[in-house]
């Protein structure tokens, strides 16, 4: 197929294409079927990338990276103007001392003339000073932020009302404790949104780890595919090794094999890469499982892999199953 | 200078260029206030994941700050914004070559987040999270498998909706020069997604 008509197949499904051009396209699709189906593939295409959610940032993110620009502008500010060197005196101002600090700098800054404005500075300047020994005094924590009952507050935003009115949107976050065994099946649930969900390193770790015990024990449909997930996406590469040494305990079918495979053509670490071609001759001298066109063609690449070691491993273990 | 918050939503981007130019923090904040969520957007797109989109972010608005002074109108500010944008995007290492991965919450946390009890009750949205999150790891493989004048305007085009002569001026380039890097794009996600896709529909 020609490549115009292929370009003017993407041009169109993004509505870049002047009418003449898509009549003309439209004439060729009804009667070329091949050419057709080429533009339903790439429809598909289209349909799965417009489920991608991570397109909008959230309100929290966007809450934090400007709560971020706001200060590195107020600090920079506060380190131009003459009431820098005051302020150094006093500690960096946070939180509800920064507006002191904008105060005592609008009525010290140069615009301040002699008289009430300069006390009226001196004033503020002195409350930010009894702020920040408040603050130190009571282990850098404001008072404002405890809140009564067990209950905690995480992700404050602030929503512009257009008025004088503030409007303060928060989670409450409350501790919750749950106790079992990996046998109850709501405690492998928690463990498995823990695994993926988890920010901490650590915690990711341990519930994969609480997988390994158990998965060498039995076939769990949702441990398998938190393992699978593990191995592929955690950006912890102690997290996606103990995952590949959890599911070397169970039955090896085509999910993981599939997972393996990605490992070794898509793993940024080449001690993963090589930790998977491991992984699979360990698999094969227990149970003998066929070689197919995938696995061959997988260790074909590793056999050009940039990496040395990456590379022999892939040369023996093809050798090896090939029969070479 | 002192403004309040319904002044600045009723001031013109030129208003506000004028009166940051002059100093006024808060009309720089004002004008931060009406693109940020754009930039955000484009940088997530772009990078593989919140932190990187984060100092992106960081990166673009002090650019701009530094440069405001010296802005003259010769071009929108919308279009200068994104191309500074573009610039940062094209240039930023991301801080962790292994960062594959981001919450799968991303985007979509808020004040009802779920609760343990939500989580424990369906078992069915941990596996269609997990099944999810499989799907889009590969996904943004892909992408970041393109080379980044690809994914930029694949990003600008597919995720953020300009048009290619839009794209064009962004990125200060040919618009057949963009035609080229999205058709690209195009075909080697399609190469590379295929059997991503072909399972999906089934």
């Amino acid at each position: 197929m020609k490549s115009k008509i292929r370009e003017m197949m993407v041009l169109s499904l993004y509505g870049e294409l002047g009418e003449a051009e898509e009549y003309l396209l439209r004439e060729h699709l009804d009667n070329n079927p091949r050419a057709r189906a080429e533009m339903e593939e790439l429809q598909r295409l289209h349909d799965l990338m417009a489920e991608e959610p991570w397109a909008e940032p959230s309100d929290e993110l966007l809450y934090q990276a400007r709560s971020q620009l706001f200060r590195r502008l107020e600090e920079q500010e506060a380190e131009h103007s003459p009431a820098a060197s005051r302020q150094a005196l006093s500690g960096a101002p946070t939180s509800g001392a920064g507006a002191l600090a904008r105060l005592g700098q609008w009525l010290l800054g140069p615009q301040a003339v002699f008289g009430w404005r300069a006390a009226a500075g001196a004033m503020a300047m002195l409350l930010l000073g009894l702020g920040a020994g408040y603050m130190l005094f009571h282990g850098g924590q404001a008072p404002f932020a405890e809140f009564p009952g067990e209950n905690n507050i995480a992700n404050v935003r602030f929503l512009d009302t257009g008025s004088d009115q503030l409007e303060v949107v928060f989670q409450e976050v409350r501790p919750r404790r749950v106790r079992g065994s990996i046998e109850d099946a709501d405690i492998r649930r928690l463990l498995a949104y823990a695994a993926v969900n988890d920010d901490n390193d650590g915690v990711r770790l341990r519930a994969v780890d609480e997988f390994s015990g158990f998965s060498a024990q039995r076939s769990d449909d949702l441990v398998k595919r938190t393992l699978i997930t593990s191995l592929q996406t955690d950006s912890n590469a102690g997290v996606r090794q103990r995952a590949l040494a959890a599911l070397q305990g169970l039955p090896f079918d085509s999910e993981i094999k599939q997972a393996f495979l990605n490992v070794l053509r898509y793993d940024p670490n080449p001690g993963m890469r090589v930790a998977v071609i491991n992984a699979l001759e360990g698999i094969r001298s227990q149970e003998p499982f066929q070689v197919d066109d995938d696995i061959l063609q997988s260790l074909r690449d590793g056999a050009a892999d940039q990496n040395d070691y990456v590379r022999l491993r892939s040369q023996e273990f093809l050798q090896k199953v090939s029969g070479k | 200078m002192m403004s309040d918050g319904r002044e600045l939503n009723e001031s013109s981007d030129h208003q506000l260029i004028l009166r940051a130019q002059r100093g006024d923090r808060q009309a720089f904040e004002g004008l931060v206030q009406r693109y940020d969520r754009k930039v955000l957007a484009i940088a997530l797109s772009f990078t593989r994941n919140s932190e990187d989109a984060k100092d992106v972010y960081q990166e673009v608005f002090m650019r701009v700050h530094r440069a405001l002074p010296d802005f003259q109108f010769r071009a929108k500010f919308s279009t200068w914004l994104h191309r500074v944008t573009t610039n940062v995007c094209l240039t930023y290492t991301s801080r962790s070559k292994a960062h594959l991965y981001d919450s799968l919450d991303e985007g979509r946390a808020g004040p009802d987040s779920p609760t343990l009890g939500d989580t424990l009750e369906s078992s069915d949205r941990t596996e269609e999270r997990l099944f999810r999150s499989e799907i889009s790891h590969q996904v943004r493989n892909a992408m970041h498998r393109l080379s980044p004048q690809q994914r930029m305007v694949f990003t600008l085009r597919h995720m953020r909706g300009h048009k290619l002569r839009e794209i064009a001026e962004i990125m200060n380039c040919a618009e057949g020069t963009v035609k080229k890097y999205l058709f690209t794009a195009n075909q080697r996600l399609r190469d590379e997604l295929r059997p991503l896709y072909s399972d999906v529909s089934r």
